[in-house]
């Protein structure tokens, strides 16, 4: 019986399709490879010129590895000696000591270390990581630093106890000094924090998160009107020798001692004697 | 202000079963319709796709709002936009069946047909039936309905299956026995078994049938399938293009129906014409004899079984003839359908053999011709 | 000669012509930037003293405030991000788009920006911190509960982007089905809403519990550190390294090991169905 079904709408079925461009696809292939070789190669080339010193440049960089403590010194110093040397770019780098010595242990590209402690400079010596000597170059005691208008009532250091403080890491150089200005004290301190660096410190101070935070003297200097201070019994017997250094393997030793000839000039003990450090007597 | 709708008569609000004048939009269509459903009775709403019948449905069980109208049901007010008086779906007592089912796939078909013995609350009085459900059920008690629906249902060997190890009739018996397992004050079905295939259908369709019949509650059908309305409802209403078309038993709507469309869902050829007593006049001038004589406006209706068809102009008894040319030719059943176009649009029935012999392809030219007494006239 | 019982592997893809090499090599340049930290990690670990680090109190302390706290803050991003997601997906009320964008704010945030916005809001002289401070002498820096506080707020947004995707997938009709067949709004979201997003929910929270794990700058800046109190393992590794490398190194391992394990786990049991 033939069947033959008429669909409803009549329409024709196409039995044909337009024929394939079967070039197509190929001609499509080189080009996406010609985009693809290009974009590695741009990224190729950035990277490596990231990488690398410009030694075509007159400028010559020096990478100066600080302790937080040593902020405003530094940034003071730098000044002074890009006038003194016109063709060298200081570049600063500011850290927990503890921090950056593990950067210099790891082979870091820098020239100078300068560190809170003569503990994390050992380190890095430990490790001959360091040229020659470190030199002090100068001294830091400690204190208490509260927000403007003290409003916890923070007198010395016993009134610390039913505070909430913030000091440093023990591992830090501010921290090993705290810990030991509170034994001195025999005095049984719970922090509500422990930061890794001073200046992590003095920003919970000025922000008022805190009653007190236990700083150098330098900082509460630096900080000027943003925090009160009071005084820690003993603090004169915990004093932490900062010493400088030029890292070994620099590719700059010139410049390097350049650095550390300022700090430990009369120019350089200077600025930071009035920033409040104690200064080694220069020879 | 409920509209006065003039399909539906003169009838007293009806203070038992299910009682709406319904306006509802949908998109920028109104439908309009009144339905009156005492308890007992199975009312099928029937329609082609996209005549707006889900949506009747929709607004009588809450899920879209009315836009003129109201819904009561045993007396009570379940939406009246014009009083703002809006009950929300789940406080209506009302059990829908949904097209596709919609078992919960995380709950076992147990736990699907506890859900609403479990969940549903007071919903303003007790069940069809006098039962008094008492707010909410536990687990237990909820579970122990449930079983007990599922084995009058005969479907307690299902109960601990997920739906998706079901087949799609099993899933819809589910459906509904989930359904009726909340003892709704009125029961909905829509399209219950469109999603289902040849086989599935028959099966849910007299499944359907079985238990409708015991079911007190009214119960609205909505279906695009002709057969389930005649085979499931007491009362057909036709609808088309957002309007009810006919209303009547399924007999009457079957042998007699008063529009192209329905004819076309009942398979019948429908054609309109003026009697002056003893001729029918059809639109295009071509002249009816009535066995019986009768006047004014009238339908005349055959089916395709009765009409013969010729390579030539008949001359023969039957003086009901058309010209026509051969549209389409598909099985149906054991016969073959013909669509023959023309002035006068037709279905004809042929046995494959008499085609055969008739020697007639799509496209040729035809003459049909149907006896008078096969001609069934009424007023329209 | 095959050996019985052996199966031969069908070849799959052989019909369509093999990887195109220009997405082979992206991508296995993409596993390897992946895979050779880790393998750098294993490598440079002090295996020799391994056991006498990993037993250190400082580590498992931090380990345990880590899990503790990781998991009350995917708690809390359960309990506060669940009715957001789902009022993101299911309702439509006014300014919706912008509420969809404050709560991806947190996701492109850096973490510290994280903390320094907690800390002007909620510490001692912050915007709602300086009045509980003055009037009940309440500070909540410095203290486990900042750390949840930290957490919570970076991992919030993952659960609730997670969520309201899994909602909004979720078939709408089945609500439907819930009210006719009676059940309340809540009701409904308790049984049908919430259980059929339950996967996408499962691997929110997963992923919210692996971000608050590993919070650092946000915890450090708003909560600080102190062993016990607030130190979770990030911080107890970024400690440890300043003095430390190789122990840093240990610390790194067992933070790995932990997270690595706990998804493992849990990608099996809940969202097996959903990644596979």
């Amino acid at each position: 019986m033939s069947g033959a079904t008429k669909s409803p709408s009549g329409a024709p079925s196409s039995r044909e399709t337009a024929p394939r461009d079967e070039r197509a696809p190929l001609a499509g292939r080189p080009r996406c490879a010609t985009i693809a070789i290009a974009a590695v190669a741009v990224l190729g080339l950035s990277l490596t010129s990231c990488g690398g010193s410009d030694d075509d440049d007159e400028t010559t960089e020096l990478m100066v590895l600080a302790a937080s403590s040593l902020t405003t010194a530094f940034d003071e110093l730098e000044t002074t000696y890009e006038d003194e040397h016109p063709d060298v770019d200081v570049k600063l780098s500011y850290d927990s000591s503890a921090i950056l010595v593990e950067q210099v242990i790891s082979g870091a590209p820098a020239d100078v270390l300068a560190t809170a402690d003569t503990d994390t400079m050992a380190d890095a010596v430990d490790a001959d990581m360091i040229d020659g000597e470190p030199t002090i170059f100068a001294r830091n005691t400690m204190l208490i630093a509260t927000p403007p208008g003290n409003p916890a009532g923070i007198q010395d250091v016993t009134d610390l106890t039913d505070a909430t403080v913030a000091v440093c890491v023990p591992e830090a150089p501010c921290g090993a000094a705290t810990q030991k200005l509170f034994d001195l004290n025999n005095l049984d301190v719970q922090p509500a924090t422990e930061e890794d660096n001073v200046s992590s410190v003095l920003t919970k101070v000025t922000s008022g998160e805190v009653d007190a935070g236990i700083v150098y003297v330098t900082d509460a200097q630096a900080a000027g009107d943003d925090v009160d201070t009071a005084e820690i019994t003993h603090a004169d017997e915990v004093i932490n020798d900062d010493p400088i250094a030029i890292i070994a393997g620099s590719d700059n030793s010139d410049a390097a001692q350049d650095w550390v000839d300022l700090v430990l000039s009369s120019d350089g003990q200077q600025t930071l004697a009035d920033l409040g450090f104690r200064t080694v007597s220069s020879g | 202000m409920s509209p006065a709708l003039p399909d539906v008569g003169t009838d007293a609000e009806l203070d038992a079963g299910l009682d709406a004048d319904l306006v509802v939009l949908r998109g920028a269509f109104e439908v309009r319709a009144a339905l009156r459903t005492p308890p007992d009775r199975v009312v099928a709403l029937l329609g082609p796709n996209g005549a707006g019948k889900s949506s009747l449905l929709r607004a009588v069980s809450g899920l879209t709002p009315l836009s003129e109208g109201y819904v009561r049901l045993d007396g009570r007010v379940l939406d009246e936009p014009s009083s703002g008086v809006r009950i929300a779906a789940a406080a209506r007592g009302i059990g829908t069946v949904f097209q596709d089912g919609l078992l919960f796939p995380h709950l076992s078909v147990l736990d699907n047909v506890a859900f609403g013995p479990r969940h549903s609350g007071r919903s303003g009085g007790g069940g069809v039936g006098g039962r008094d459900r008492g707010g909410r059920r536990t687990r237990r008690a909820a579970r122990a309905v449930a079983a007990d629906w599922l084995a009058r249902t005969e479907l307690a060997e299902f109960a601990d299956r997920k739906p998706a190890a079901l087949s799609g009739g099993q899933r819809q018996r589910v459906a509904i026995t989930r359904a009726l397992a909340t003892d709704p004050r009125l029961l909905l079905l829509d399209e219950p078994l469109s999603a289902l295939d040849a086989s599935a259908s028959v099966a849910v369709r007299s499944f359907l049938r079985r238990h409708l019949t015991e079911v007190r509650a009214p119960t609205v059908l909505v279906t695009h399938h002709a057969i389930d309305a005649l085979v499931l409802a007491d009362e057909v209403v036709v609808i088309e293009g957002g309007t009810v078309v006919q209303r009547g038993s399924p007999d009457d709507v079957a042998r007699r129906p008063r529009s192209s469309h329905v004819a076309a869902l009942m398979g019948l050829n429908l054609l309109r014409g003026r009697a002056d007593g003893a001729v029918v006049r059809l639109h295009d001038d071509t002249v009816l004899v009535p066995t019986a004589p009768v006047s004014g406006d009238v339908y005349a209706s055959f089916r395709p079984s009765a009409v013969t068809l010729h390579t030539s102009r008949p001359h023969a008894s039957a003086r009901n003839t058309w010209p026509g040319h051969v549209d389409g030719i598909a099985p149906h059943g054991d016969v073959l359908r013909l669509h023959l176009t023309g002035p006068v649009p037709l279905l004809a029935d042929v046995t494959p053999a008499a085609l055969a012999e008739l020697d007639v392809h799509e496209g040729d030219r035809v003459w049909a011709a149907v006896k008078a007494t096969e001609v069934d006239i009424y007023p329209a | 000669m095959r050996r019985p019982g052996r199966r031969r592997r069908p070849a799959t893809g052989a019909a369509v012509g093999r990887v195109p090499a220009l997405i082979v090599i992206p991508a296995a340049c993409a596993l390897a930037l992946l895979v050779l930290p880790l393998i750098g990690l294993l490598a440079r670990a002090p295996w020799t003293d391994l056991t006498e680090r990993l037993t250190s109190d400082s580590v498992t302390t931090a380990l345990r405030l880590s899990l503790t706290t990781a998991t009350i803050a995917m708690l809390a991003c359960l309990v506060l991000g669940v009715p957001l997601a789902w009022l993101l997906a299911r309702s439509n009320f006014r300014g919706r788009r912008l509420v969809r964008a404050l709560v991806t704010v947190p996701l492109v945030l850096p973490p510290v920006v994280g903390g320094i916005a907690l800390l002007a809001t909620f510490g001692r002289t912050g915007v709602v911190g300086e009045p509980l401070f003055d009037v009940f002498g309440w500070q909540v820096t410095f203290t486990t509960t900042a750390v949840v506080v930290a957490q919570t707020f970076v991992a919030l947004p993952f659960l609730v982007l997670a969520v309201e995707g899994a909602v909004r997938s979720a078939d709408a009709r089945y609500d439907e089905v819930a009210a006719s067949l009676g059940a309340s709004r809540w009701w409904t979201f308790l049984r049908v809403t919430l259980p059929l997003a339950g996967p996408g929910i499962a691997s929110g929270a997963v992923l919210a519990w692996a971000r608050a794990l590993g919070e650092f700058g946000a915890t450090i800046t708003f909560a600080g550190s102190l062993e016990g109190e607030t130190r979770t393992m990030p911080l107890e590794v970024y400690k440890t390294y300043q003095t430390d490398a190789p122990g840093a190194i240990v610390v790194s391992l067992v933070l790995l090991v932990v997270s690595i394990g706990v998804l493992a786990a849990m990608r099996e049991r809940w969202l097996g169905g959903v990644a596979a």
